[in-house]
């Protein structure tokens, strides 16, 4: 629970017709993450498998967009889990769904052309009350002349100022009529004989021809109502088809077929997720990843159940070199999920580094509490978290710990919904000492940061980092500088004084620092080398102060919410009793909202900046063990 | 308040421009002995694979510095070095949409894309599994390029060729990036239009010369085709320009200063290079003797866009076993008065 599990590295070799077989036996296994191969191209050239996961990751398309287009859901179990799937059952497949896939963007090209005839009737209405502006007689519009040629249609409204002026040139004028935020109408005329050269202006402009109707002339009204009883045709006729789309996979029990299909494909997963990362030789393949150690046993027993002694399994241990490659596979109890998200959302933990989860939640419970400490506010919190439990999810236990947090604390300062005086304090009310409360604060940094400094070096011992451990400003001369400055910064305020120990140990820290500096960037110039030796100690001095006086914060919002509790009930005792309540409870629900919200993301940022940005890297690769699944295969 | 809020931007871009190339460089590139290349000219198919890699590093280098230059900007400035980057995608736009028209196959098309990596804003895996044309447009719809798409649908109707649409992506692209230039505030905007003009300048006289006198297009139509948007070069002039019943007379009547850069170019290509060597002039001015402003930024990118091609060029050529005479003169290097850009 405090780091990922140990992993191990295996080569596993078989038979190229039992690799199949062996990719669903390692899904269902369920701890093997898939890794290119060790074995060199040149002994093992071959790619077995390619042609399979081209022909999957082509079929699983065609079914993602089936199933898209008829709103089908996969459930997430898949039939018969160990039954392997055949090249040529995988071709049948992709052959079917090939087709059915044809049918279904012909029927989406259908539905597509519905919706464009009805956005472009739409438009024409919209014309039609403009097109009284023109004054010209429309029917001309539609009479052949062998001196002029007319035309009338729409264009996008882009690059109206350009069409103009190339009509021009080709002497040709155009009048704008009606315009909509993407299209314009408009009437172009000019000399006949030039159709040609006319029409591959319109064609690279976008133009469409309108069709005007012929009794346009005589009757709006009429053209008005047919253009209206086009468009409800053109409604009724989407609605039909959209409920033929639907109703379609009932038929012929396109459903069942689609959703076996749906099986075949999760089974041919794993195999063709291998495929992309294992080589072969003649009748041999190898394919190669990391499972847990303790996972070991178990898939040597399993191999031996199914191949007998046709396999050969190699298995070492990760080397130094490959230690950020190597996934981390990390295990939670249920509880502890929201918070590890909230860890995730950071980064992933190197293998070999400290999982932070357990001290992030106990950290990050505590701060909260302590920022927010009142008995009404956090049983309103652990409640609602509670009564949401369906909706949050997983964050339902995040929102019932921080609010028994902020209960418990709200015992110790004696808050109530923002009464003082309901209970007795249990430790202390934080506006009567404020001064206490900062020395608390100051003392949960310095413990915060102490145990920050000692993780990050023995995350960097684990990484092999032996001379960043113990030298750099992160490291133990890190840890000593603090310690010094720490102990300056007591002695001087208790007795107005430095002890020669503290100053000593700051010095000597400082100088380990220069002297690691120094060495680190022995390519850089004598005065380059010299400055940024000479800042990092300043740096380094500077960002524990500064971390450490962070911390303050959570005295100053333990004390802000109780000032904000101080200013609701001000505001209440100048009204009458109804008003009164009114403005405790609205007060109460804005202190809840707005004043909770704040104080998780300032405890947020305390656990990312102060701690995880020293002792977590954050840059591992996440144990993603092999599945069956309904997932694409990447291509390449 | 300027000065202090471009400071990180001005010392990376100072920085950077150290890196860029003089012609002392380039030339001594292009005479290095053949023995001292470690890279041998090898097959066809590996030239090409070698040009591909070439072509996509150049790419990711282009797109790691840019990233970087925006890291201190915000609002319209970033706005404009982010859609500089957008051409790169236009072309793996084009790539995919002439492959599907012509029925390739998902890797061939893949093996023309360049990867964009955070620049990448279409949905290129859902574009590369449309099955057909008709697919491809739906689903280009969903994009931002809904207008290329249904102006795609109805060329795809009426059989047209490709060069249409083509060309509208480009003149899309083209008059995105002058109107993205000219809403940057006063300080820099001037600089940033010259900028700007000069490209949508240059594109616009290379398409028309070549329009109409390679495609022999009619003047309507050449015209039509060009970018909306012009800085020294008037519509009025471009109208002129288009009506000229030939290439000489067209170079005769270009207006100042395309008469004296252009004087005695005798086709499209040479037309091109020199005014390339125009903008790269300007833009080595803005960024040698201004400070402080965005224009240094894009005017570094297309230097270090031009530096890049060029080496790239070098390089291929070098494979081909030219000589080091046909290298300059592809490059445009040949010849007397080279300018240092």
């Amino acid at each position: 629970m405090f780091k990922p599990l140990s992993m191990q590295r295996i080569e596993l070799s078989l038979l190229k017709e039992d690799a199949p077989h062996a990719a669903l036996l390692l899904a269902n296994y369920g701890s093997f993450d898939p890794e290119i191969s060790e074995i060199l191209p040149e002994q093992f050239p071959e790619l077995p498998g390619e042609a399979y996961r081209l022909e999957y990751s082509e079929t699983r398309t065609h079914l993602d967009k089936i199933l898209a287009h008829y709103e089908i859901d996969v459930p997430e179990t898949v039939d018969a889990p160990m039954q392997t799937v055949t090249p040529q059952q995988l071709t049948e497949t992709g052959v079917w769904l090939k087709s059915v896939w044809g049918k279904c963007s012909e029927v989406q090209e259908g539905i597509h052309r519905l919706s464009e005839e009805h956005r472009h009737a739409s438009q024409l209405l919209r014309a039609l009350e403009q097109f009284s502006d023109i004054n010209i007689d429309l029917t001309l519009l539609q009479k052949k002349s062998s001196l002029l040629d007319v035309r009338i249609g729409t264009l996008p409204r882009t690059n109206i100022r350009r069409f103009e002026e190339a009509l021009a040139l080709a002497g040709f004028i155009a009048i704008e009529f009606s315009t909509s935020e993407e299209q314009i109408n408009v009437v172009i005329a000019g000399p006949a004989g030039q159709t040609q050269e006319i029409e591959r202006i319109l064609q690279a402009a976008g133009w469409r021809t309108m069709e005007i109707p012929a009794e346009f002339h005589g009757s709006p009204d009429e053209v008005r109502r047919e253009l209206s009883e086009n468009l409800a045709r053109l409604s009724e006729q989407q609605a039909q088809e959209n409920a033929r789309r639907l109703a379609e996979p009932s038929k012929e029990n396109l459903r069942e077929r689609l959703l076996d299909a749906a099986h075949i494909l999760s089974r041919a997963a794993p195999y063709a997720e291998l495929a992309g990362l294992m080589r072969g030789r003649g009748a041999l393949a190898s394919m190669s990843g990391w499972i847990p150690v303790k996972q070991l046993p178990q898939l040597k027993k399993m191999l031996a159940t199914s191949f007998g002694d046709r396999f050969v399994l190699l298995v070492r241990d990760p080397r130094a070199d490959e230690r950020l490659r190597v996934p981390s596979a990390i295990q939670h109890p249920g509880w502890l999920q929201p918070f590890a998200s909230l860890v995730l959302n950071y980064g992933v933990p190197r293998y070999g580094e400290i999982d932070p989860t357990i001290l992030f939640a106990i950290t990050f419970v505590l701060m909260f509490g302590m920022m927010f400490g009142d008995v009404g506010h956090g049983a309103t919190i652990a409640f609602a978290g509670i009564m949401l439990r369906r909706r949050l999810g997983q964050y339902s236990t995040l929102a019932i710990t921080i609010g028994l947090s902020s209960t418990v604390f709200g015992l110790l300062y004696g808050s109530v919904f923002g009464f003082e005086h309901l209970l007795p304090a249990l430790w202390i009310s934080p506006l009567s000492d404020p001064m206490r409360m900062l020395g608390v604060a100051l003392a949960w940094g310095v413990a915060f940061i102490l145990l920050s400094g000692m993780l990050t070096i023995r995350n960097r011992i684990a990484d092999g980092r032996m001379r960043e451990a113990l030298l750099d400003s992160h490291g133990a001369a890190g840890l000593l500088l603090y310690l010094g400055l720490l102990s300056a910064g007591w002695q001087y305020a208790d007795s107005g004084r430095t002890g020669m120990a503290p100053l000593l140990a700051v010095c000597a820290a400082l100088a380990i620092m220069f002297v690691h500096s120094w060495q680190q960037n022995r390519e850089l110039a004598t005065g380059e080398r010299l400055l940024i030796a000479a800042i990092e100690g300043y740096e380094a001095s500077m960002t524990y102060i500064s971390n450490t006086l962070s911390f303050l914060r959570l005295a100053a919002f333990s004390l802000n919410h109780v000032a904000l509790s101080v200013a609701v009930f001000t505001v209440a005792n100048m009204l009458q009793s109804t008003g009164y309540w009114v403005t405790v409870v609205l007060g109460n629900i804005f202190i809840l909202g707005l004043e909770g919200a704040i104080v998780g993301i300032q405890t947020l940022r305390l656990e990312y900046y102060e701690g995880f940005s020293r002792f977590f890297g954050g840059d591992g690769r996440k144990f993603r063990p092999l599945r069956l699944g309904n997932k694409l295969v990447a291509s390449g | 308040m300027i000065s202090a809020r471009y400071a990180y931007l001005q010392t990376r871009i100072s920085l950077y421009a150290g890196q860029l190339l003089g012609l002392g460089q380039l030339n001594a590139l292009i005479d290095r002995p053949y023995e001292a290349d470690t890279r041998n000219a090898a097959g066809t198919n590996a030239l090409e694979q070698y040009s591909v890699e070439l072509d996509q590093n150049n790419v990711n280098i282009l797109l790691q510095e840019l990233a970087v230059l925006m890291r201190p900007l915000s609002g319209a400035p970033r706005e404009l070095l982010n859609y500089w980057a957008h051409r790169f995608e236009l072309g793996n736009l084009k790539a995919i949409i002439r492959g599907k028209m012509s029925n390739q196959p998902r890797s061939a098309i893949e093996e023309k894309l360049q990867d964009m990596g955070e620049f990448t804003s279409l949905p290129l895996n859902e574009l590369l599994q449309s099955d057909t044309p008709a697919e491809l447009l739906r689903r280009l719809e969903q994009t931002p390029y809904i207008d290329i798409a249904r102006q795609a649908r109805q060329l795809l109707e009426q059989g047209e060729a490709l060069f249409a649409l083509d060309a509208a992506l480009d003149r899309r692209y083209y008059a995105g990036l002058a109107r993205r230039g000219a809403t940057i505030d006063k300080s820099s905007g001037d600089m940033l239009r010259t900028l700007t003009g000069n490209i949508v300048d240059r594109v616009n006289l290379v398409w028309l010369l070549r329009y109409r006198f390679a495609y022999n297009m009619s003047p309507a139509q050449a015209y039509y085709l060009l970018i909306p948007s012009s800085h020294r070069l008037l519509p009025q002039q471009m109208q002129q320009l288009a009506q000229c019943a030939s290439f000489a007379e067209a170079i005769d009547k270009l207006p100042a200063p395309f008469d004296k850069i252009l004087a005695g170019v005798r086709d499209t290509t040479e037309v091109t290079l020199k005014l390339e060597q125009e903008n790269w002039r300007v833009a080595n001015n803005i960024l040698r003797s201004s400070s402080f402003n965005i224009a240094r930024a894009l005017a570094y990118m297309m230097l270090r866009e031009r530096d890049l091609r060029r080496l790239r060029a070098i390089v291929s050529g070098r494979s081909m076993h030219l000589g080091a005479a046909e290298i300059r003169s592809a490059l445009g290097l040949a010849g007397n008065g080279v300018a240092n850009v």
